[in-house]
């Protein structure tokens, strides 16, 4: 497989089989379970935002975030889950699905990109770490199999760095 | 992605469920439109991420199929071919027990530990049924012996039972026991003794929930919201467990027939590990009793105090002894008892293990299953039940370490400072509680693994009561804050008296303790005393100097409070201070006490020329007093919050530190409010230096800075938990090795702030010292009648003192010119006089001791300011020769995003000058101290200038320096020995405190500790670096970054830094070594 095979594109809403394609591949590789309703959440509300890796027709790879704002003071960026079918992995899919969905996050005005990751899942902190992100607070026992998780911030705008409670709403910024 | 959620807490099994399902398809579904996602306040992506979807088989556990043997055990009854023996109970409850604190903290759930046990379910469902005692049949399944209790009884039972009798007979063939017996036997084995066993297991497990749902534990701390539903009977056992308990020690010892001479075979053996077990679990009650049990701080029948802190405590008095409700010591029998249990189980280990080796029957084993998951209402999709090798890690050796000898422990802890409660122990005390709670240990299970949540719910809620009190004591949290507080400031300042003068009578605390003590007044019922007492007890200061029968303060001019108080109060000023006690009345009252004043001046402030008066509870202005209340509370809703922290996981401990910080800033603003408003307004001058009283009116006076000791001292707490915020990152691994260098040069800044502050409290303090030996002179002059004429010049432009001076200068001109009639009066004066110096000199010597405490602060913190400097510069160094782990990354890709997307558009505008993105990054890291008013928050530019300061070394073109490098080396070395100087003085002094017996210092003593060994592994590293480089030998000073990276690779050292981050809070540093591959 040549990577210039792997085309990416946004969700397509006329196709259901996109969406079937991406609960597939998400259930069979994370290790949280999640229900039917937190995939129709984020790509119903956010289709832009769900980007697929496709081999060959085949779907390979997959990113769902949104996008909304946070406490009314700052847009915030939240990556959902990004998974890559195991016999495609270390070729870079994860890593363009990432930076394509920041990309787009960043054009919508995100302030910053939030997203949590297990502790020990190594591959996805050196993919989020090597983008820039950051740690910034250990969440303990945060995920169903208990395991302790890190909360990993994007900075976008200056806003990621001053207590929400200390940002003006949006109406007062002119 | 997930959290846990709130989970409602329904009677499944008591429940009429409606099926809705079509009614819900017909009206609701169609009026919902295809690709629609349903959402509202109450269910959103939060709720949906803990749905559990009917039939998809990740998460709806009720679509399971179970293997066959699965199912065998599922309908588990206890009428089996195989009926289980003593063996088979000790296997099964050995099993449940070390899965029981499995579930505390191995990343294990209820339903896949001690509820995965289907004689638990079993049990638990009987109890939920309200089937104590069942039907025969169900007796026979798991009911009770209760009824069973003589010969007889038993008799009529063997006979109703007959029928059952076959599956019994067939055990102990050989024994030569009558059929009766045999069957009794192991019938009353299973039904009595082992149940009570599972009830006592089930209680612990239901007292552990009650704590954790006491409120003090998070919802993610996942220990209480993964109950399944349909087994609430927590609350319902606790009664009758000591009773089942006992009843089962008895039928265990009845059917074993232990005597003497069988104690030592094995059944003698396994009766005694059952007896140790049930009497673990009959204990466990006591450990959530004590937490609504009260303590005694204080001394009630000592009517010299209110708050008693410096009572005089009555030793080892049993705090089970109901004619002493409020002992002064915890009884920690109770936890003894279990600790020598557990350790009896740790020595019979190998015979255990021996017995679950030879066992065959294959219930034990087999009654362990996932099958609850399934048949009982569950919230959570499948787990796995633990592996083998996770139940034998959990040996009675880490369960007797980390839950009950923590706990025996920590209640040492507890009476050695309720026998020994001061300022000094009692912040030991505190250190040594933040220290322990939290700490971090290993991550193996990729969780962190300090002290058990158990040891963290338990010793908050023992600690702070809900009435915000210390230990049930009538001591309130907020007090010895105070107390903390006064120590570092407040001494012998203006400032206090108002303060615990000055209060709202309204408060809880003085209402609470008004009944039976007249005395108290004030805020906290501390008025005259708590401080000072407080001090006290490490001073000894002679009791009459604070006598039960000083009488109060004089008579006040002012016409507003003319109401003659009914009590005995004192002022402030009478601990440690002057009373009218010890003379009787052959001087005029007025003069003395207008010496009193004069010795007492600060407690003295003006509200005009005319009047002054003394600041106290019965005569402070309403509108003071609310002022003072208001700010009180505000200390007090923020100390609790800051102590009740202790609960939290290190984890989120650190981000209730975070929050802390905002809540100390905004008490900072309102203490400086507080402090210069009684400055100013209130004309209660204190300085950071003294003045001279002479010089008190003069102009310089505007600028000298005000004390201000309430804002200093929070500013300190806010610093403190500031730093604490910032290296507490390290063991928790938030940081990346590439930003430890900002974080110790922040962590240094700080540091730095504190020597300041505190510098600044000894600075008051030594104006303090200055003030009293000023007053010590005036005071000796005053014992000659003609210097005394002379200082009554000098004082009278202190308007103060004009109306007091009169009063003395009269006495004083009649004892002069009247010989004869006044030489009685003038002995009672010298007298009078020599207590007053005598006072003065004590006050003297608890200020020296305050120095004392201060100065030890400063070392503490200069050396934590010299770790951090030092680790920060070798991680400089280390970044600077290219040594990869702490090398500061590259963001190119997001950098060039952002870049472009601010460029597009003109709306998003950044605050910062400084918009690289690792500047955005700095601003994100250190987010928490963004909104701090004072000190400055640092910026990244900042941080790039210090450190490039320090780089002289590097050259252009990749080149470096190796003289400057080699003296960089060494100025770090410095550092490190700087460190370790200091840490060392700390602990030569703590362990010579230790051994006085002064006060346990081990928190302290362990952050000393691992700070000694971090700056002597630094300063090996940076050795074993320098000598590294030497041997290269350069002809030229110069010489390439690549050549020394090249060797510390040729001399085959990894090329990296290996770093390490250390156990317990104290490893607030990493440890950076350099190893060979
Ligand atoms: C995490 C995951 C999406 C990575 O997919 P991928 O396509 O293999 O990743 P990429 O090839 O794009 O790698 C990008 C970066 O991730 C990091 N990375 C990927 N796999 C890694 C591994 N096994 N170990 C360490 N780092 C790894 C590397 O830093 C890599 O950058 P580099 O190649 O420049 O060094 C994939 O492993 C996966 O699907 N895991 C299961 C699902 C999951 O855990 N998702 C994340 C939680 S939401």
């Amino acid at each position: 497989m040549n990577m210039s095979d792997i085309i990416y594109h946004p969700l397509d809403a006329n196709n259901p089989q996109d969406a079937l394609d991406v609960k597939r591949l998400v259930d069979l590789d994370i290790s949280e379970p999640y229900s039917i309703y937190v995939y129709r959440f984020f790509l119903s509300q956010w289709p832009n935002l769900c980007i697929l890796a496709k081999c060959e027709g085949k779907t390979v790879g997959a990113i769902i975030a949104k996008l909304e704002r946070h406490r009314n003071v700052r847009m915030r960026g939240y990556i959902g889950m990004v998974v890559v079918n195991r016999s495609y992995r270390k070729q870079g899919i994860a890593k363009k699905l990432v930076n394509l969905v920041i990309e787009e996050m960043v054009k919508e005005k995100a302030d910053e990109i939030i997203l949590e990751t297990e502790v020990i899942n190594e591959a996805a902190i050196g993919l989020y770490e090597n983008i820039g992100f950051l740690r910034v607070k250990r969440l303990h026992r945060y995920y169903l199999n208990q395991h302790d998780a890190y909360r990993l911030v994007l900075p976008i705008t200056d806003k990621s760095s001053i207590r929400s409670a200390f940002l003006p709403p949006p109406d007062s910024i002119i | 992605m997930a959290e846990n959620a709130f989970v409602p807490q329904i009677d499944i099994l008591n429940t009429q469920f409606t099926d809705v399902t079509s009614l819900f398809l017909s009206l609701s579904a169609s009026s919902i439109p295809p690709n629609q996602v349903v959402q509202s306040s109450s269910f959103a992506l939060f709720e949906g991420t803990h749905a559990l979807e009917i039939a998809n088989k990740h998460l709806d556990t009720s679509a399971l199929t179970f293997p066959a043997t699965e199912s065998t055990v599922a309908d588990f009854n206890f009428n089996n071919d195989s009926p289980l023996q003593f063996d088979d109970i000790i296997i099964i409850v050995d099993k449940l027990f070390r899965l029981t604190f499995l579930w505390l903290e191995n990343n294990q759930m209820l339903s896949t530990t001690v509820l995965s046990c289907v004689y638990v379910e079993k049990l638990l469902l009987n109890y939920t049924k309200g089937k104590k005692i069942t039907t025969k049949q169900d007796s026979l399944k798991f009911a009770t012996l209760w009824d069973y209790q003589t010969e007889e009884e038993l008799d009529q039972l063997y006979s109703q039972l007959k029928s059952y009798q076959k599956e019994y007979l067939q055990l102990s063939q050989t024994d030569g026991q009558s059929p009766r017996a045999r069957f009794l036997k192991n019938y009353i084995l299973t039904h009595t003794t082992f149940r009570s066993l599972l009830i006592g297991l089930v209680n612990i497990m239901s007292q552990l929930i009650q704590l954790f749902r006491s409120g003090v534990v998070y919802e993610e701390e996942d220990v209480i919201s993964q109950l399944p539903q349909g087994l609430e009977v927590w609350n319902k056992m606790e009664d009758s467990v000591c009773q089942e308990l006992v009843m089962g020690d008895i039928w265990a010892k009845k059917v074993e027939c232990v005597t003497e001479a069988d104690a030592a075979t094995t059944n003698g053996l396994k009766l005694e590990l059952l007896l140790s077990y049930s009497n673990i679990f009959k204990k466990m009650n006591e450990l959530t009793r004590l937490l609504t049990r009260s303590f005694n701080l204080t001394n009630s029948n000592n009517d010299t105090i209110g708050i008693g802190y410096g009572s005089e405590f009555v030793d080892n008095v049993d705090a089970s002894t109901p004619t002493n409700p409020n002992p002064t010591q915890v009884n920690t029998e109770f936890l003894e008892s279990m600790v020598s249990s557990l350790s009896f189980f740790e020595s019979k280990q190998p015979e255990v293990t021996k017995i679950i080796q030879t066992n065959t029957n294959i219930y034990s084993a087999q009654c362990f299953s996932q099958g609850i998951q399934k048949r009982l209402s569950n919230t959570r999709p499948l787990n796995k039940l633990p592996a083998s090798e996770d139940i034998a890690g959990m040996s009675y050796a880490v369960i007797n370490v980390r839950y009950f000898k923590s706990l025996m422990n920590w209640l040492k802890e507890v009476n050695y400072l309720m026998a020994n409660f001061n300022v000094t122990n009692f912040r030991r005390f505190l250190e040594l509680v933040f220290w322990k709670s939290g700490s971090v240990g290993s991550f193996d299970c990729g969780t962190t693994w300090g002290e058990t949540v158990v040891w963290r719910s338990w010793v908050q809620l023992f600690m702070i009561r809900d009435n915000k009190s210390l230990f049930g004591s009538d001591v309130k949290l907020c007090e010895v804050m105070l107390g903390q507080m006064n120590w570092f400031a407040g001494i012998e300042s203006g400032w206090l008296n108002m303060a615990f003068g000055g209060c709202q009578p309204e408060h809880p605390r003085v209402n609470a303790s008004s009944s039976n003590n007249v005395q108290h007044q004030g805020v906290f019922g501390i008025i005259d005393t708590d401080p000072m007492e407080f001090i006290q007890r490490d001073l000894s200061i002679p009791k009459s100097y604070h006598g039960g029968d000083a009488v109060g303060l004089p008579p006040k001019p002012q016409k507003k409070n003319k109401k003659k108080s009914k009590s005995k109060t004192r002022s402030p000023a009478d601990v440690g201070s002057l009373s009218l006690s010890s003379f009787n009345g052959e001087a005029p009252a007025s003069i003395m006490r207008s010496l009193e004043m004069i010795i007492n001046y600060d407690l003295v402030f003006m509200e005009s020329a005319k009047t002054p008066y003394y600041c106290s509870s019965s005569n402070i202005k309403v509108s003071h007093r609310e002022k003072l209340t208001e700010l009180l509370g505000q200390v007090e809703s923020t100390v609790f919050e800051w102590m009740s922290n202790i609960s939290n996981n290190p984890s989120r401990q650190r981000q209730i530190l975070s929050r802390s910080i905002v809540n100390f800033d905004s008490l900072q603003v309102a203490a400086e409010r507080f402090d210069l408003w009684t400055h100013e307004e209130l004309g209660i001058k204190e300085y950071t230096q003294f003045v001279p009283r002479k010089q008190q009116l003069s102009a310089i006076l505007r600028d000298l800075p005000p004390a201000l000791p309430f804002a200093t001292y929070v500013y300190y707490l806010k610093l403190q938990t500031m730093l604490q915020y910032l290296l507490k990152g390290t063991p928790l691994q938030i940081y990346k090795p590439w930003e430890w260098s900002c974080v110790n040069w922040y962590g240094a800044y700080f540091a730095d702030n504190l020597i300041i502050v505190l510098n600044r409290m000894k600075q008051c303090n030594t104006a303090k010292m200055q003030k009293l030996r000023y007053k010590i002179r005036e005071v000796e002059k005053l014992e000659n009648p003609a210097k005394f004429a002379k200082l009554v010049e000098l004082m009278k432009q202190d308007l103060v003192f004009k109306y007091h001076l009169s009063e003395v200068n009269k006495f004083a001109g009649t004892t002069t010119t009247t010989t004869s009639s006044s030489s009685s009066s003038q002995s009672v004066y010298k007298t009078y006089n020599h207590q007053c110096l005598e006072i003065l000199q004590l006050k003297l010597a608890k200020l020296m001791k305050v120095e004392d405490s201060l100065l030890d602060e400063m070392n503490y913190y200069e050396s934590l300011k010299s770790m951090c400097r030092g680790t920060h510069q070798l991680l400089e160094v280390y970044s600077n020769l290219g040594v990869s782990v702490v090398c500061k990354p590259e963001f190119t890709w997001i950098e060039t995003v952002i870049a472009k997307a601010s460029s597009s558009s003109s709306s998003s505008v950044g605050f910062s000058d400084d918009d690289s993105f690792m500047a955005k990054l700095f601003g994100l890291r250190f987010k928490s101290f963004s909104s701090v008013g004072v000190p400055d928050p640092l910026t990244f530019s900042q941080f790039v200038i210090a450190t490039t300061k320090d780089q002289k070394y590097l050259s252009d073109n990749n080149m470096v320096n190796w003289g400057l490098l080699k003296s960089n080396f060494d100025s770090i070395l410095l550092e490190f020995s700087r460190t370790k100087k200091l840490v060392k003085d700390q602990l030569d002094k703590l362990e010579k405190e230790s051994s006085d017996g002064v006060s346990n210092s081990f928190g302290k003593y362990n952050q000393l500790t691992n700070l000694l060994k971090c700056s002597i592994q630094h300063s090996l590293t940076i050795f074993k670096t320098k000598q590294m480089i030497e041997t290269l030998e350069p002809e030229s000073p110069i010489m390439s970054k690549t050549d020394i990276a090249k060797l510390i690779k040729s001399q085959n050292y990894a090329g990296e830094i290996q770093y390490e981050v250390g156990e317990g809070e104290a490893s607030w540093f990493p440890l950076v070594k350099l190893v060979k591959k």
